[in-house]
């Protein structure tokens, strides 16, 4: 497989101005996406990974700005087109899916409309033809009856059938890219495989990259080629699939692999959780975000924010204890001790 | 839409016991009023005596309580209202009311068109513009536009458009006779006939207590459109519609106004109820000559089964109209109609 | 963590920023006092048009209170030396075809729109907060006749059954409060009730229910601290509507009788004619314009405290914010256009 990047996102800032002050909700992040490929973006509620999703869309609400850092698809910068030139990309070059299936379609339009309205947006068709041509992307998805479907009005669908047809939304002008925010979190465990198996099939039929946004890492496993773990509005590792399982580097990722219950490992080993929450990102913790909840903190962890470095081949991590950032803040004078005044929780 | 008939039909079902309850309210108060009823049938002394007997005798004023309220509800559903006792002594109130009707009518709809095509208009910007000076003066607007009585405004608006700039005329001077008398309501009769002087004379006539009567339903439908906007402009389906590629008109006109009027609807409903009541007050006002007029003069003397009859009157249409507004729900919101 | 984020997720994403930011302050929610909370709800309060409806409420209750003492003229003491005179000095608001002085009836007449709008308020959230306890409580039956009769009494246009209301019990200014009060019964049942319901549906109502505890005593103690606050910005609003079917039943002759001439609907209602019109102006602008402010103070007070308590309604920028994203919105701006001046090709693709 070639690698071709489609997405590069460099050193990405947006920040929520609110009255309680700047929510710095992503703080330099740096990735991209290749040609059909799965990516996987994982972290906590508040990590950031939606905000770096609509920050690709230019869709974060008021009061969010993008406040510094490129994104480039196709060699297009995207924080730099204007609105006009976004319409154009929205819909047909990338496309997102929302994670609650209930409210993200229109509530009174017929499901074929809303699918034929983005294949009208886009091309130069008439009404009829898009609706027919939803019909056929219906089936072409496997849908049953899809002329019945197409003529129902969301809340007379399931959840699974509702996230099912914003898929086709998203896949209607078989776009480049296709961002899923969650598709699975509000779906039972029989139907999220099913949407799953879907979104995988999508990649091999139809050629589309997809940003696969979740906290769940068995979804990750099964899905994903490379994994982007994120903390507090940075990347804080990043690497393939196989990697992060078998050897994770970040202390964090390393909780977050901890915390899942394994059906395997029953004996006597305690589910572990992280200690203390996501933090305050209106005023965030210095050096490295994750320091406070850190079990290997040092003090230089507290002074100097770690760099998203390539430890090994393909494998990035942002953080002291690998040699790369290690040398990095040995030159600025950090110190590599533990860190003293930690709040033990 | 097989559903929609099935709606109406069950909401028509519903509308009885209503009804039968605000009949029951209007009775109720009937005989609240001090004294005896043949005392005030009779008691002014404008009646002659074999008239109160006889009124005695349809009202079956010396049978017990329940059986008067049967006696009521016959006689109001052949149509028969009763008597009034001093503003046209002897006159039967059904014709007073269906002469009085469509002046009603005719204002309700001048002041309902002006709400709607206002007040909905006004809502959507003022939520698009959110924050801007637009939506500022908007809201401000909105908000003297409820905290101002209805009458005070008519008259304000006789002072400067009728005397500071003759434009309007005052009082009620008529509105000339169109060919073709169909519905009573001189714009459509106007039309109907195309008599130009019928439909120029309605519009100077209607115009002042048009915008009086409507600017307090207006506010509140402006207030209500722009609120239950932003809520929608809120909600995941917009971010939908903003990811498909719909530019900013087409997500706010095709996505959330749709959206937005359903609650607004209920509202425009409600204000139906206020456009009626105020009719009350801005017909007195302007002395145009419909039925809250024909209440205001009951009040002043003392009439009571013609206020009564007015208030009842009144309450049926706005229940009647409530049901019309249901319909447009249902109608614009397809999850109502299972 | 799934459940959390399932709950921020369904509320869309403006609360997905909220949660961003205040995810580390949640945890401080749970500790913050009682006073915390009320001082926050009062700094919250700070908005111009809030203050400006506090002001017109205290200065109206001032001109209530304060009228006999600054007051010009006596209200309704009739000078025929100085009839319909327009407004000057002596005068402020001129006077009307008895030589009364316009200003002062004003001032006076804010004691009787004040009495009715708050009497009638309070009637009605005495009689219809209980009224909708009881009937959620109750349920069955009891609960459907007490809401039927709310539902049809909401079916009349309320200024009409008002005026019916008034009619019957006869001219006085009684009439009118407790007219303004039925009125407004069925809005406050409801709401009662509506909270009632919800409340009852907690596990330890039920409990207290199923082991025989004293259910209503219960209901309302746990209910009132969560209905105190709609019911107030709902109270703030209904005075400033008490005052409005008080100006217009006063405007049909429902209104106060003598000698309480001096209510600003009634004085309307008095001084209307085709000669007032055409001549007198300020006989009918000043009460009017008191109607408007009495009425625009307390919907002013209204929204603000609804606002306030209701604190993802507002979407304020603080004025640091502003700046920055003026600043950043230029510097964007130079960027696409020294972007598209220079690399036209690629944007195009």
């Amino acid at each position: 497989m070639t690698v071709n990047v489609l997405l590069s996102i460099r050193n990405l800032k947006t920040h929520f101005f609110t009255e309680e002050g700047v929510v710095q909700a992503l703080d330099g992040v740096d990735l991209e996406v290749y040609e059909k490929e799965i990516i996987g973006l994982v972290g906590e509620t508040g990590s950031g990974k939606s905000v770096t999703a609509l920050s690709v869309m230019r869709l974060i609400p008021q009061p969010g700005f993008i406040v510094d850092g490129e994104i480039f698809f196709k060699g297009k910068p995207l924080h730099l087109l204007s609105e006009e030139q976004m319409l154009r990309i929205r819909g047909k070059e990338i496309t997102m899916i929302f994670q609650d299936p209930m409210n993200a379609l229109n509530p009174v339009f017929t499901v074929g409309n809303q699918i034929a309205e983005t294949i009208l947006l886009h091309n130069d068709v008439t009404y009829k033809e898009a609706f027919n041509q939803s019909i056929e992307l219906l089936r072409k998805l496997n849908i049953p009856k899809p002329e019945r479907i197409v003529n129902s009005y969301p809340h007379e669908l399931s959840g699974g059938m509702r996230q099912r047809i914003q898929i086709a939304i998203g896949l209607a002008c078989q776009p480049a890219l296709l961002i899923a925010d969650e598709p699975t979190t509000a779906l039972d465990a029989t139907i999220e495989v099913q949407v799953l198996e879907l979104i995988k099939k999508l990649r091999d039929e139809f050629n589309t990259s997809i940003m696969l946004i979740t906290h769940d890492l068995g979804v990750i496993a099964e899905m994903c080629d490379r994994v982007v773990v994120m903390y507090a509005g940075n990347i804080v590792e990043k690497t393939d699939v196989k990697t992060i399982f078998k050897q994770p580097l970040h202390p964090y990722t390393q909780a977050l692999l901890e915390a899942i219950p394994y059906a395997e490992k029953k004996k006597k080993s305690r589910l572990t959780t992280i200690p203390g929450t996501v933090p305050n990102l209106i005023n965030p913790p210095s050096g490295c975000r994750f320091h406070p909840r850190c079990k290997h903190a040092m003090k230089v962890c507290k002074t100097l924010k770690p760099m998203l470095l390539e430890e090994q081949p393909g494998h990035f991590v942002s953080c002291f204890l690998y040699s790369k950032n290690k040398e990095a803040a040995e030159s600025k004078g950090g110190v590599f001790e533990p860190l003293p005044d930690r709040i033990i929780y | 839409m097989k559903g929609l008939y099935a709606y109406i039909i069950r909401r028509l079902i519903l509308l009885i016991p209503v009804v039968l309850g605000v009949m029951l309210i209007t009775f109720i108060l009937m005989h609240s009023i001090p004294g005896n009823p043949v005392a005030y049938l009779g008691g002014s002394g404008k009646l002659p005596p074999e008239a109160v007997e006889k009124l005695v005798k349809i009202y079956g004023l010396d049978q017990p309580l329940f059986i008067q309220f049967f006696l009521y509800l016959a006689n109001l559903f052949q149509g028969n209202l009763g008597t009034s006792i001093s503003v046209n002594p002897g006159a039967n109130i059904t014709d007073l009311i269906v002469t009085a009707f469509p002046h009603t009518v005719e204002l309700t709809i001048y002041s309902a068109i002006i709400m709607i095509l206002v007040g909905i208009p006004a809502g959507v910007i003022s939520a698009k513009k959110r924050n801007s000076l637009t939506d500022n003066v908007t809201r401000v607007g909105a908000l003297i536009g409820v905290s101002m009585p209805v009458f005070w405004l008519g008259i304000m608006l006789q002072i400067i458009f009728g005397v500071v700039f003759p434009i309007f005329p005052i009082l009620w001077a008529g509105i000339h006779e169109p060919a073709v008398k169909v519905t009573g309501i001189y714009l459509i009769d106007g039309f109907i006939s195309l008599d130009f002087r019928t439909i120029v004379d309605s519009i100077m006539h209607y115009a002042l207590p048009a915008i009086a009567l409507g600017a307090l339903s207006l506010s509140i439908v402006t207030r209500m459109v722009r609120s239950s906007m932003l809520e929608v402009l809120g909600e995941d389906y917009i971010r939908t519609a903003r990811a498909k590629g719909c530019s900013e008109n087409a997500t706010i006109y095709r996505h959330a106004l749709r959206n937005s009027l359903i609650p607004a609807t209920t509202v425009i409903g409600l204000q139906i109820g206020g456009l009626l009541g105020g009719a009350v007050l801005t017909e007195t006002v302007f002395a145009i000559p419909g039925i809250g007029r024909l209440i205001t003069d009951a009040i002043m003397r003392s009439d009571y089964p013609l206020v009564m009859a007015g208030v009842l009157f009144i309450a049926i249409i706005y229940i009647l109209s409530n049901l019309v507004v249901d319909v447009l729900y249902a109608y614009l919101d397809p999850r109502i109609r299972y | 963590m799934a459940d959390d984020d399932r709950a921020v997720k369904n509320k869309g994403l403006d609360s997905e920023v909220f949660h961003i930011g205040v995810t580390d302050l949640s945890s401080g929610v749970v500790e913050r006092t009682r006073m915390r909370r009320f001082l926050d709800f009062l700094s919250r309060l700070k908005n111009p048009l809030t203050i400006i409806g506090i002001v017109i409420v205290i200065g109206l209750i001032l001109a209530a209170v304060l009228a006999p003492f600054i007051a010009p003229y006596n209200p309704i003491k009739i000078d025929l030396t100085s009839k319909n005179l327009p407004p000057s000095l002596d005068h402020l608001f001129g006077t009307d075809g008895f030589g009364r002085d316009i200003f002062s009836r004003i001032l006076y007449g804010a004691q009787i729109s004040l009495f009715v709008g708050i009497v009638s308020v309070l009637g009605a959230v005495v009689v219809g907060v209980p009224l909708g306890i009881f009937s959620a409580y109750r349920g069955g039956y009891i609960d459907t006749l007490i809401m039927r009769i709310m539902d049809i009494m909401l079916a009349f246009p309320s200024i009409i059954l008002a005026i019916a209301i008034a009619m019957v019990i006869g001219a006085g200014m009684h009439a009118v409060t407790i007219a303004i009060l039925v009125v407004s019964v069925p809005i406050y049942a409801r709401i009662a009730r509506g909270s009632a319901l919800a409340v009852m549906q907690e596990t330890y109502i039920e409990a207290a229910r199923a082991i025989g505890a004293p259910g209503v005593r219960i209901i309302f103690k746990h209910i009132f601290p969560n209905i105190l606050a709609p019911i107030l910005v709902e109270m703030t609003l209904d005075i400033g509507s008490a005052v409005l079917s008080l100006a217009g039943l006063s405007f049909l002759g429902l209104g106060a009788p003598p000698p309480y001439t001096y209510d600003w609907g009634r004085m309307i209602s008095d001084y209307f004619s085709y000669q007032a019109v055409t001549r007198y102006w300020w006989q009918l602008t000043f009460p009017g314009l008191a109607i408007v402010f009495c009425v625009l103070g307390w919907n002013l007070l209204g929204d603000g405290l609804r606002d306030a308590m209701d604190p993802k309604l507002r979407l304020k920028l603080s004025k640091a914010a502003k700046k920055i994203i003026k600043d950043l919105k230029q510097k964007q701006h130079a960027l696409k256009r020294s972007f598209k001046s220079n690399k036209k090709v690629e944007v195009v693709n």
